[in-house]
């Protein structure tokens, strides 16, 4: 499963919590330079991986390897950041000194973390609040210093659990564009997250859990191929008469073919070439305009997460419990 | 990262948290000044109390003696012939008292209410009828002043290595032992403000991605003990000034402490086991504060007193400090550290009995240590509930 390009590998993991199966046998590889983003629903087992990578718990049964070494000292020397899901910061203390801090507990000296400390504040247009204690910040302020807490010393790896939760808009671009300066600067970024808008902009590759177990991973492209619903052709013409409509349900590549609101929603088997149904289409109709969806990444969750939800959720209480 | 750094960088960081020099220093203020309000009040009281009164006498002339002479007291038995002349003055504020002598032997203090000074007048009121006995029986001044002389005891010992401890020695060692006392409370009070504080602020979980647990204990234990010596410091320190100064500002003779006097090794064998009390009830500390979820409703909080329990004992120990009792518990870890020194203070004790003591508290320490770090390691992820007394030593064995 290793690959040359592979920073960390995860080899049939497991973590149990009295009897929930947290994490059930989990593989998986990311490679140098990557974003991978892990998914599933609340007590799939993503955070109790998550502290396993970091170090925090220990895996009951299989290999973790950070570049094919599975020891402790492979993991400090990619410096790797965390941004836990359960965050907070020394409320009475200065922003300029919690950066500090936490940036000569990761090996930095005092002057490269102070400095260092500066220059996030001012990507994040904190500068002016360096001195001010970490409790007069607003929740997405402290946020973006949380954010510079497990980035400051430059890791080549870092973990994201949760970044945009609780955040607005406004500053959800402003983390995509934060996340994406990390990779852009050779950093490797793991996260969790439940925003599927977000991961789908952002992602080269997703991992979906459920149960404590994988249910689908690929890069984007290859989950909407392989998973999703496939492309959805909409067509526009004055009229569909019911012979053209019926010409194109029965072709073999549609899935089903339904008229609304004036148009002609024709939904495409995946993978399938529609050359010859767009052929089929103008021999009936008098088409006007044509526009095609794809399925979304949310889409696809939902179909393969949400069929199994009921069972999610007693999970999720029972992992939660034994957690 | 070497761990003994980042030892070090929690440490300094913990110290600096809870140092507040200005706080503490307003503190230190605050206490001289109520100090310096005491000292008056007693210059007052002592002023009230040397103040001159006159007594009135009737009836002196039935006493075997002549009244003495009582500092701030002038005996006037002329001015009221009678008893209740006299008992009239003294309601209308001519006299302060009046000595209604009844037969030789005894006598009325009448006084419109009653004073401190009463009991002075009485003391020299019976020395003067015993003076005048020994003349009566035309003594000799040296059998006078063998009668009068108190019986001199001397102690001495005859085991090797228990020499008279001084009073400079004791008055150190004592100030030693209510130091680490001093640090254990305050020290105990920051250590659960700072870790249930930081579970509060979910700061746990980054931390521990960044150090190791026991590394993060350590550290902060160390920390700790830095912010407690100086505020225990601060407040010694000025307590020490505060004594020098009082009798001063009272006009009283100095405490007289010959530091010359003072045994290096007893100080130094206090103060060793003051420290390693202290790290042994601080693991103790941090372990507890990390299985607590809310302080304000944890039934967990009165375990701060535990370490206190010694401290008692020791005292009801002081007037049995030769005791079997306390030869046991001066050894026993968890309360060496408070009994002792009062043991090695106030009595003979064999050279072994301090080294089993440091060695066994050693080992405790250490051994509370890596427990506290186990306990601390799990502890301080949990949020929401406080594990049970089983999950907590399920975590010792399996951490």
């Amino acid at each position: 499963m290793t690959t040359d390009a592979s920073l960390l590998t995860v080899d049939d993991v497991h973590k149990q919590f009295a009897r929930i199966h947290a994490v059930a046998g989990v593989s998986l590889n990311i490679s140098r330079g990557d974003i991978f983003a892990l998914l599933g629903p609340n007590g799939a087992g993503k955070s109790t991986l998550l502290r396993m990578l970091v170090g925090i718990t220990r895996p009951d049964r299989g290999r973790i390897a950070w570049m094919g070494r599975s020891d402790d000292a492979a993991r400090v020397a990619l410096r790797m950041g965390y941004l836990p899901e359960d965050r907070g910061l020394y409320q009475d203390v200065p922003v300029s000194r919690v950066l500090a801090y936490f940036g000569t507990l990761r090996g930095m000296t005092h002057a490269a973390a102070v400095s260092a400390a500066a220059d996030w504040l001012e990507r994040l247009s904190l500068r002016e609040r360096a001195g001010d204690l970490v409790r007069t910040l607003s929740k997405g302020n402290q946020q973006k210093v949380q954010f510079a807490a497990a980035v400051l010393h430059r890791p080549e790896f870092v973990i994201l659990d949760e970044p945009f939760s609780g955040l607005d808009p406004i500053n959800q671009e402003v983390f995509l564009d934060l996340v994406r300066g990390l990779r852009a600067n050779g950093t490797t970024v793991l996260l969790s997250a439940h925003q599927m808008s977000l991961v789908e902009r952002l992602a080269d590759h997703v991992f979906i859990m459920q149960g404590g177990r994988e249910v689908l991973s690929g890069t984007v492209p290859q989950i909407r191929e392989r998973w999703g619903a496939g492309l959805t052709l909409i067509l526009q013409a004055p009229t569909f008469s019911d012979v053209g409509e019926r010409a194109v349900a029965v072709h073999p590549a549609v899935t089903s073919a339904v008229q609304r609101d004036g148009e002609l929603r024709v939904e495409v088997k995946p993978t399938h070439p529609v050359g010859d149904l767009l052929a089929v289409c103008l021999a009936h109709f008098a088409i006007t305009g044509v526009r095609t969806e794809q399925s979304s990444l949310h889409e696809v969750y939902v179909a393969t997460v949400g069929a199994a939800a009921p069972t999610a959720l007693a999970a999720v209480t029972a992992t939660e419990d034994a957690a | 990262m070497n761990r003994w750094s980042q030892v070090g960088i929690v440490a300094r960081w913990e110290f600096r948290r809870f140092v507040k020099l200005k706080q503490q220093m307003i503190g230190v203020v605050i206490m001289v000044v109520v100090g310096a309000i005491g000292s008056g009040m007693g210059k007052m009281a002592d002023r009230a109390r040397n103040a001159p009164v006159t007594v009135g006498v009737v009836g002196s002339l039935s006493l075997p003696f002549v009244l003495p002479a009582v500092p701030g007291v002038t005996w006037d038995s002329t001015r009221h012939p009678t008893a209740d002349q006299a008992r009239a003055a003294v309601s209308a504020g001519e006299l302060d008292a009046v000595l209604v002598v009844s037969s030789p032997g005894s006598a009325e203090l009448v006084v419109k209410k009653r004073n401190s000074w009463t009991g002075i007048v009485e003391a020299a009121l019976t020395g003067a009828r015993r003076e005048a006995a020994l003349a009566a029986l035309r003594l000799d001044p040296a059998a006078q002043a063998s009668l009068a002389a108190p019986f001199s005891v001397t102690v001495s010992t005859v085991s090797a290595g228990s020499a008279q401890v001084s009073r400079g020695t004791r008055i150190v060692a004592a100030a030693v032992l209510m130091s680490g006392l001093l640090m254990l409370v305050s020290g105990f009070a920051s250590l659960f403000a700072g870790i249930t504080g930081e579970k509060q602020q979910r700061i746990t979980e980054q931390m521990i991605a960044m150090v190791a647990p026991q590394t993060w204990m350590d550290g902060k234990i160390i920390g700790l003990t830095g912010a407690a010596c100086v505020g225990t410091g601060l407040t010694v320190g000025s307590g020490a000034a505060l004594l020098l100064l009082i009798p001063r500002v009272l006009g009283k003779p100095p405490l007289n402490i010959s530091w010359d006097s003072v045994s290096p090794g007893l100080v130094a064998l206090v103060t060793l086991v003051t420290a390693l009390g202290v790290v042994m009830w601080f693991s103790f500390m941090a372990a507890v504060a990390a299985t607590i979820d809310d302080p304000n409703a944890s039934p967990r909080a009165p375990l701060l007193l535990l370490p206190l329990l010694p401290v008692g004992l020791a005292f009801s120990l002081l007037s049995r400090a030769e005791s079997p009792l306390a030869q046991g518990l001066s050894m026993f870890p968890l309360t060496s550290m408070a009994v002792l020194p009062i043991r090695v203070v106030l009595t003979s004790v064999p050279w072994w009995e301090p080294v089993v003591a440091i060695v066994l508290l050693a080992v405790t320490a250490w051994g509370f240590r890596l427990a506290a770090g186990k306990i601390f390691a799990v502890g301080v992820l949990m949020h929401g509930k406080e594990p049970s007394l089983r999950e907590t030593l399920r975590w010792l064995r399996t951490v």
